[in-house]
């Protein structure tokens, strides 16, 4: 059957952005210690106040041991055989896109995400990060004209650091779970964003993230700040290497809705899976996290394709009342993949609403797994929470699993959670077929409209990267 | 160990009268019991349930003479379990009280009786099936129930036997003392064999924990209804597990009505191991005060083309706290799986606390599956309307709140049972005396 071709084609699809960029690069030796905490803080140049916060994580995550809950499964992670850090070694300041090495803009041009590109591409300012250092940063002085601080992390550190101390940790604390700790002590980079009152930032903010020296873990660490009644929509996607050895990504992002600010963050991750025997392949343990001020808005917006195990639940802490959180994900598992993702949505404040569509995609011998908490306290009078969790499974030896958890503390408060598994229905293939679509262009039909409820939530630029992350033509339907 | 885990271990004592297998299968229980210690709020099962109020209770054991104490409570609280005509036993405090039961008019070859004297007289029926199901090993609760077991319910049904009228086991609790019953029950339904099976466990006041084990093994094709009643002293601990198997086209309807108890849970457990078996989930809870109910279910499809449907409602008011965890998990090769779940709560106090939690776990494609779980309150609306005809306050809330709970009780098929399981849901409801007489 041509249908059962088309999947098979498309459940085994290689990964094509698999390549290694032979690049410089300046390492800290394997291993983690205080010394190596000390290290990598000095070599940033960081202030005391950096330093002092990395070794209390350090020293609390010594004392946790790494959580075991999650639906997945894999060898133990040896610690002590991780390079915690590595940046590429050409260090002078680049005053344009001319002075970045070839090399690595080559790389970016495999991707499909050429700098050139992207700047040609008006409203879009990349802060690309290499491993675990900012190499380039564009329309850095048209968002500077109105006051917006977008720059890697390191920066953050140095040009604004009385920002970053007020912020960093005030959304996942340095003591939050055993992943977070780790990022807390050993993060090499990130983005920082602060819109100042009432801005609305003119363009889409992206990064792209990439793995890059084999064996390192990249830590990164983002903090969006967004001020009284200002706007930003950020965009991440990954791509990673082709790789045989696990590697390690345990990332941490922080937002800060302040009154009436909103908050749109979207992600494309697409590191690297595995191959079809579950060999090789990233862990990507994320803890991502917004809190919302009185009538601010946080909305997630997730595509997860990629990575050998996805532990992630982009959470929102409503804790002004009138406040808005949103999380759409669309989750694809194949070959070996597992995924155990989801979303908190924590209801403090009055007339809080929150909304879930989650998306998950099982093909091969993937495990997919959505896990998601709605809490809803004593105080959140009048909230709302709808939950839709649906999957679709494509042959018969993959794993969808729906794992809600409601709690509910407020009588006023009003929760649905509705979840559906089923396989790609024969009806309607049968209907498409005989309207005369063809079985290629039925399936990818279904499988879009299955997942148009949260790709209309990405931005332009994304979309078309997601629909071709789902290896479908979306036929112009979805944007 | 606290209190109640030192007090289970003591309590232990074995009849030298028992066969050697059963003596073995108690001092395993025991070690496995010794072993893994009560559950805490880190076992993910337990996880909303702290046990903490039962810790400092220490628990006594039953004695046979102790049944006579409390006759007038037994009366009463009799009065309010079902009848219908059919066979019922009665067990005060864990005992059977011959007096109180009587089992006629069964057909050929189909056997009630409790459970000891099934061990003495039928051991060849029971043996197999004991501790088949629930295993010690799995389980706090069913290890100690293994252990310390001293009755309960047997019913054996031969192919093709059918009963009109309802099996009724009626447990009741004097409450004189903080004491400990454990009754076990084993339902063994043979090809094509039709019953209704009721527990039902009753208390006026008192400290004491029962801590009930349940086992049902349907053959092919068998239908059994099994309804638990549990309507508990206010200050009383329930554990109750239902462990049921269910062959090719074995449907089970279980139907959980959790209305009593300081700290109560409710667990069925099922494998559905042959194509086309289906089982009815239903479970209804309603607590106020400072009551804790929990609500487990645990439905496992291992082959092809069976069905669950799975419905449980909550009415929490004061300080209550009301816990649902449902999974079902379809295995790998399990296909044209059907598999609906629904969790609904009403929360009437401001203090009132709803934790649910219902899960799909599915390893097979051609599946139809779905869940839902929603948490709100009373209709303003509704109310409004009911006031305006005249209504009270009291009598329009408990008009509103029986219309949420009667579909629970409605699908209780068996006619008596549906009769007593109304009686007690009404007497919980406001102006639920005004209701009686209406309906």
């Amino acid at each position: 059957m041509t249908t059962a071709q088309q999947l098979k084609e498309l459940t085994q699809q290689k990964y094509r952005y698999g390549f290694v960029t032979d690049i410089e690069e300046d390492k800290v030796p394997r291993g983690l210690s205080e010394d190596t905490v000390r290290l990598i803080s000095a070599k940033k140049n960081e202030p005391q106040f950096m330093l002092e916060w990395r070794l209390k994580a350090y020293r609390h995550w010594l004392t946790l041991e790494e959580p075991t809950w999650a639906n997945v499964k894999y060898p133990p992670i040896d610690y002590q055989d991780i390079v915690y850090y590595s940046a590429p070694k050409q260090k002078k300041p680049l005053a344009s896109m001319d002075e970045v090495d070839p090399e690595l803009k080559r790389a970016f041009e495999k991707l499909g995400i050429p700098l050139a590109e992207q700047q040609r591409l008006a409203g879009v300012a990349v802060d690309a990060v290499f491993d675990s250092v900012s190499v380039a940063t564009t329309y850095k002085k048209k968002l500077g004209d109105l006051g917006i601080v977008f720059c890697s992390f390191s920066e953050a550190v140095r040009e604004h650091p009385a920002l970053v101390e007020k912020w960093l940790g005030s959304v996942v604390p340095y003591s939050d779970n055993y992943f977070a700790a780790l990022n807390s002590a050993v993060f090499s980079d990130g983005s920082f964003v602060y819109v100042p009152k009432g801005v609305r930032c003119p363009m889409e903010l992206s990064t792209y993230f990439r793995i890059n020296a084999k064996d390192t873990g990249q830590f990164e660490r983002t903090l969006i700040v967004a001020d009284e009644g200002a706007y930003v929509s950020y965009l991440e996607g990954c791509t990673a290497p082709q790789r045989d050895e696990n590697q390690l990504h345990a990332a941490v992002v922080e937002l800060v809705a302040h009154e009436g600010a909103h908050i749109k963050y979207s992600t494309v991750q697409n590191w690297y899976p595995g191959d079809a025997e579950g060999k090789g392949g990233i862990y990507n343990f994320v803890t991502k996290r917004g809190k919302a001020l009185a009538r601010a808005k946080i909305s997630w917006t997730q595509v997860e394709t990629g990575s050998a195990i996805t532990w992630k639940y982009p959470s929102c802490i409503l804790q002004g009342d009138d406040s808005v959180g949103e999380f759409y994900s669309v989750a694809l598992t194949n070959h070996r993949q597992q995924a155990d993702t989801g979303t908190k949505m924590i209801h403090v404040g009055k007339n809080t609403r929150s909304t879930i569509i989650s998306k998950g995609i099982s093909a091969g011998r993937g495990q997919n797994t959505y896990r998601g908490l709605v809490k809803m306290m004593k105080g959140a009078t009048g909230a709302r929470n709808y939950s839709q969790c649906d999957s679709l499974l494509i042959g018969d030896r993959c794993g969808a699993h729906t794992f809600p958890y409601i709690e509910v503390r407020n009588p006023s408060a009003k929760v649905e959670h509705e979840a559906t598994t089923s396989k790609i229905s024969e009806d309607q293939l049968f209907y498409c077929k005989q309207r005369g679509i063809s079985d290629e262009d039925a399936v990818s039909m279904i499988v879009n409209g299955f997942a148009k409820q949260v790709l209309k939530e990405l931005p332009m630029e994304f979309a078309v990267e997601a629909q071709k992350l789902l290896g479908m033509s979306l036929e112009g339907s979805v944007g | 160990m606290t209190p109640v885990e030192s007090s289970l271990v003591e309590l232990f004592a074995r009849d030298p009268r028992e066969p050697g297998w059963l003596a073995d299968a108690r001092l395993e229980a025991l070690a496995r019991f010794r072993a893994r210690g009560l559950p805490t709020s880190r076992d993910e099962d337990w996880r909303f349930t702290s046990l903490a109020p039962l810790a400092p209770v220490v628990l006594e054991r039953t004695r046979p003479a102790d049944a006579e104490d409390g006759a007038a409570p037994v009366a009463a609280l009799l009065a309010r379990a079902p009848g219908g005509g059919g066979p019922r036993l009665v067990f005060v405090d864990g005992r059977l009280r011959p007096e109180l039961s009587a089992a006629d008019g069964l057909p050929a070859g189909a056997v009630v009786a409790s459970l000891a004297q099934a061990l003495r007289e039928t051991p060849a029926l029971v043996k197999p099936h004991l501790g088949r199901l629930a295993r010690p090993e799995e389980h706090a609760f069913v290890a100690a129930n293994a252990a310390l077991m001293a009755d309960g319910g047997f019913v054996h049904l031969p192919a093709g036997a059918t009963l009109d009228a309802p099996i009724v086991l009626v447990f009741l609790a004097s409450g004189a003392r903080p004491a400990l019953s454990s009754p076990r029950t084993l339902v063994v339904a043979g090809e094509g064999a039709r019953a209704s099976v009721a527990e039902v466990f009753l208390g006026t006041d008192g400290v004491y924990l029962t801590n009930a084990v349940t086992e049902l093994v349907l053959g092919e094709g068998a239908e059994v209804e099994h309804v638990r009643l549990q309507d508990e002293s206010r200050r009383a601990f329930h554990v109750g597990v239902v462990v049921a198997e269910q062959q090719a086209k074995a449907s089970l309807a279980a139907h959980a009505l959790s209305l009593g108890g300081r700290l109560s849970r409710s667990e069925l457990r099922t494998r559905l191991v042959g194509e086309q078996a289906s089982v009815a989930a239903n479970g209804l809870y309603m607590a106020d005060g400072e009551r804790l109910v929990d609500n487990f279910s645990w439905v496992e499809h291992a082959v092809p083309r069976c069905s669950t449907t799975e419905t449980y409602k909550g009415v929490l008011d004061g300080h209550s706290r009301g816990v649902f965890s449902g999974r079902i998990r379809v295995m790998p090769g399990a296909q044209k799986t059907v598999a609906y779940q629904m969790n609904s709560n009403l929360l009437l106090s401001d203090d009132a606390i709803v934790d649910t939690k219902p899960q799909l776990e599915i390893f097979a494609d051609d599946v139809k599956c779905g869940h839902g779980g929603t948490v709100g309150q009373l209709d303003e609306a509704a109310l409004f309307y009911l006031r305006s005809r005249g209504l009270p306050a009291a009598e329009a809330r408990g008009l509103l709140i029986y219309a949420f709970a009667a579909e629970m009780v409605d699908l209780v098929r068996a006619g008596s049972l549906r009769a007593a399981a109304r009686d007690l849901v009404q007497a919980r409801l406001p102006a639920g005396a005004r209701l009686l007489e209406a309906a």
